[in-house]
């Protein structure tokens, strides 16, 4: 009993096998030179074409992670050198502008030079005054360039100083607002005189009487009646005038034409002044 | 030995501040390691050793500022024998009292010069600005404890001791009038 009823199944089982087998081979020979898609394979599209479009975008994902990562360290590497490209290319820069500011300098010191009556010699600036009381600076010319004590410094804006001290290569400069440092001016509007002194930052100019007209902004130049610096040299432009009403003079303060913070080079007008002897 | 490199330290600290410390910007101001560096020799070097020191420094200064010569040395040396004669009666090598030290230190060699370049020049308004000598002091005295301490560091190592530790400020001794 037990024997025919396995016998039965197994009967059963070939022939769901057969009949699927049969409508495989029916389904393959029918479309057997067809270029369009059953219901079968339409079917097949749309499940596996569903788990495709799974598979590919959860692929795509992973390998767009992997990809990003990969990019990501090229980034970094080119981020790097793009980085010291950059460094390079800015060091260049700045070495090409200071050229060009250096150059400008000394084309408009060059051009000073030779408008100036008396021989001259150009020199760099190579130290400055620690302290908080005197205004000095030290060049890189001396007594073997023929530069000697009382010779005064000017730039293109104006003046500067002059000589105080010299060694063989070197020599120490009084700038003009040193409190010991004495220029005699004229207002250049006018012609009326003065002597500028120094105040530690600006100037002061005295010995103008109180009924001159001064007025702020007027321009003040070299007179050369002290024998150091030759006429018309620029100096400064009045900044404020204080009219007291007691005294003779007034108090007027004068804006120096050089920037004396940022002086680099400057050019020493060889002239013997009454401080060499 | 010690005097030559020190006095080279001086010299070094010299051409540092007369070219590369007014690029500061403003606020940081121009700290003057030299007057740091000779109250550093008037406390710790012997008498006749640190006025020479003083004396040399002193000189170096008056070539690279001022008008007046002299007037440097003079400064140094009247600092250098004040700080001498206190430190005999005051605990002046204690860390605590040295940024004071400085500080009024500062100020009296300061007083110093102006007064010397006033006599000097009668004629001339001596420049005085306190706002920038204020600056200055501040400045000096934030910076005296590290400078004094790598100073010490240098001593040290010339003397052949062994080095100090990296703290700044130095601990009092327990008792230090209990001497047996």
């Amino acid at each position: 009993m037990r024997k025919r009823g396995k016998s039965a199944r197994q009967a059963r089982t070939l022939l769901l096998f057969g009949v699927v087998f049969v409508l495989v081979l029916i389904v393959i020979v029918s479309s057997l030179g067809r270029r369009e898609f059953n219901l079968v394979h339409r079917l097949g599209l749309e499940v596996v074409g569903a788990v495709q479009a799974v598979g590919t975008g959860v692929g795509g994902y992973f390998a767009g992670i992997w990809t990003d990562y990969r990019e990501l360290i090229g980034v970094r590497d080119e981020n790097r050198r793009l980085r010291e490209e950059l460094r390079h290319y800015q060091a260049a820069t700045t070495q090409y502008r200071e050229a060009v500011a250096t150059n400008v300098r000394l084309q408009k010191l060059l051009g000073l030079k030779e408008s100036l009556p008396d021989p001259t010699i150009t020199a760099r600036v190579i130290g400055r005054d620690p302290s908080l009381w005197f205004k000095t600076l030290t060049i890189d010319r001396g007594s073997s360039d023929g530069v000697e004590r009382g010779m005064p410094a000017v730039t293109v804006e104006g003046i500067v100083g002059q000589v105080i001290n010299t060694s063989p290569n070197y020599a120490k400069i009084l700038l003009a607002n040193d409190p010991n440092s004495a220029v005699d001016v004229i207002i250049q509007k006018n012609r009326v005189q003065g002597i500028i002194k120094g105040d530690g930052n600006e100037f002061v100019l005295h010995y103008v009487l109180r009924n001159s007209d001064v007025e702020k902004g007027d321009h003040i130049i070299t007179s050369g009646l002290g024998g150091v610096f030759p006429q018309g040299l620029p100096v400064g432009r009045v900044a404020e005038v204080v009219r007291s009403p007691r005294g003779m003079f007034q108090s007027i303060m004068v804006e120096p034409a050089a920037d004396f913070s940022r002086l680099e080079h400057l050019i020493i007008i060889m002239k013997k002044s009454p401080l060499t002897e | 030995m010690k005097s030559l490199v020190f006095f080279g330290i001086g010299i070094i600290f010299l051409v540092l501040q007369t070219t590369m410390f007014h690029r500061f910007p403003a606020w940081i101001g121009q700290p003057d390691l030299l007057f740091l560096l000779l109250v550093f020799v008037a406390l710790q070097l012997g008498t006749f050793r640190g006025l020479v020191l003083t004396l040399l420094l002193g000189m170096m200064l008056d070539i690279f500022s001022g008008v007046h010569l002299g007037v440097y040395p003079l400064a140094y040396l009247l600092l250098f024998s004040v700080i001498k004669a206190i430190s005999r009666n005051l605990a002046l090598k204690d860390s605590v009292h040295q940024v004071p030290l400085v500080m009024v230190g500062f100020l009296g060699f300061a007083a110093c010069v102006h007064l010397l370049v006033s006599l000097l020049s009668p004629e001339n308004e001596t420049y005085w600005a306190w706002p920038q000598l204020l600056q200055h002091i501040v400045i000096l005295g934030v910076a005296c404890l590290p400078f004094f301490h790598c100073c010490q560091w240098l001593q040290d190592l010339l003397e052949n001791k062994p080095p100090l530790s990296l703290f700044v400020f130095k601990r009092r001794p327990a008792n230090r009038f209990n001497r047996v």
